[in-house]
């Protein structure tokens, strides 16, 4: 099969598994940024330190770069998060206590990002099948999609095995991608979100996965 | 709200100028912009008590990517300072305010620094910082901060820079925050 035909088989997986949009990019247009990983520490994210990608664990940005130089292409997809639900009043606290709140938007969010690895994952998997390396990378962190009902990252806590390693894996940011930029650089809009921000203020979430290929 | 990218980069100054009159309209007495490469970073460690340490005081345990090299990845950052009667609460207040407004503008890197050991302010009732504990978070997640002398930078020097000209190192407090 020629690798045309395969990276268009790869990209229905990502559309089939509910993709808003796929990009094949050089590796060369990743963009990564020591800053983007800071931002994960200072201040500190809510999710920080949980998993065994998050900082200041995972990736530093030079071992990223070095990840992202054995590959020549990557595959980038977005998956679009209705607005009502990404600035949901109530998403920030239950991030910051840990706990579901009781009008269940953050495990409703929580569906998008868990969307995202899972995507991530099967392009993974078709390319391996394809004969092709890949490298997978998600959105937020994995113990609080994958393992959320969980104490802790198992790997982390307990240095034992990691309970989903077919769904573990660093996200985008945590190895110091600029998401941000990429997404724009892709045409798609991208809005900066936060407590503060009304429904009303913002079109839609977008949330992105790349998965690094050979 | 904006879609990104940024704002064009011949309105940084203008924004910079913004950035300066939020701090003062939220309690600092002086603010001025500074460009990032006049820093002076001092390498000197600070002293801090085994049983005081915090993930960010008295050095900031990233080992990863040294903060002082990141930061140096800056192009502008705004300097405030405050009367220490205010105290160093206030600071991190001021800090998170300036830079969650230069997030929703765009500047999505923007990053804060402020004043003395969090652990101290936030978490003084608590026997360890819960950051330092492999598998935990921070217990005061997107508040708690480094210190600008954390990470090296000498305030006094920083002070000159950014003509804060009444700086006083036993009455006064700074903050600062990476814009671009």
């Amino acid at each position: 099969m020629k690798a045309i035909e395969i990276f268009e088989d790869i990209k229905q997986v990502a559309f089939k598994g509910g993709a808003k949009d796929v990009k094949m990019i050089s590796t060369k247009d990743i963009v990564v940024d020591k800053r983007v990983r800071l931002k994960c520490m200072v201040p500190p994210c809510s999710q920080s330190g949980l998993c065994r990608h998050c900082p200041p664990h995972g990736y530093s940005v030079d071992q990223t770069r070095q990840i992202i130089e054995k590959y020549n292409s990557a595959i980038l997809f977005s998956v679009e998060v209705e607005n009502k639900i990404i600035t949901g009043s109530k998403i920030g606290q239950a991030h910051r206590s840990h706990k579901l709140d009781d009008k269940g938007e953050l495990a409703v969010l929580g569906g998008y990002f868990l969307l995202v690895f899972q995507i991530s994952a099967l392009i993974k998997k078709k390319a391996k099948q394809e004969g092709l390396k890949a490298h997978s990378f998600a959105a937020s962190n994995c113990k609080e999609v994958v393992c959320y009902f969980y104490d802790d990252c198992r790997v982390l806590a307990q240095k034992k095995k990691c309970r989903h390693p077919d769904l573990s894996m660093p996200s985008m940011e945590s190895a110091g991608m600029d998401v941000f930029k990429m997404a724009a650089n892709a045409g798609w809009p991208i809005y900066p979100i936060g407590e503060k921000s009304c429904y009303s203020d913002v079109p839609n979430g977008l949330l992105c996965g790349l998965v690094l290929l050979s | 709200m904006k879609v990104f990218p940024t704002i064009p980069d011949k309105d940084i100054r203008i924004f910079l100028k913004e950035l300066c009159q939020l701090s003062i309209d939220d309690g600092a007495e002086n603010a001025n912009d500074i460009e990032v490469s006049n820093i002076k970073f001092t390498g000197v460690d600070l002293d801090c008590p085994d049983n005081e340490q915090s993930f960010y005081y008295p050095k900031v345990l990233y080992k990863k990517d040294p903060i002082q090299d990141v930061l140096t990845e800056f192009q502008n950052a705004i300097v405030f300072s405050i009367n220490n009667e205010h105290g160093l609460k206030k600071v991190y207040e001021i800090t998170a305010k300036v830079e969650s407004h230069c997030f929703y503008k765009n500047y999505h890197l923007a990053v804060g620094l402020a004043a003395g050991n969090c652990r101290n302010i936030f978490c003084s009732t608590r026997n360890s910082c819960q950051a330092m504990t492999i598998g935990k978070g921070c217990a005061f997640p997107m508040i708690a901060r480094p210190s600008i002398e954390a990470c090296n930078i000498d305030l006094e020097l920083l002070a000159k820079e950014s003509q804060i000209l009444d700086f006083n190192k036993d009455k006064t407090l700074l903050g600062m925050v990476f814009v671009n």
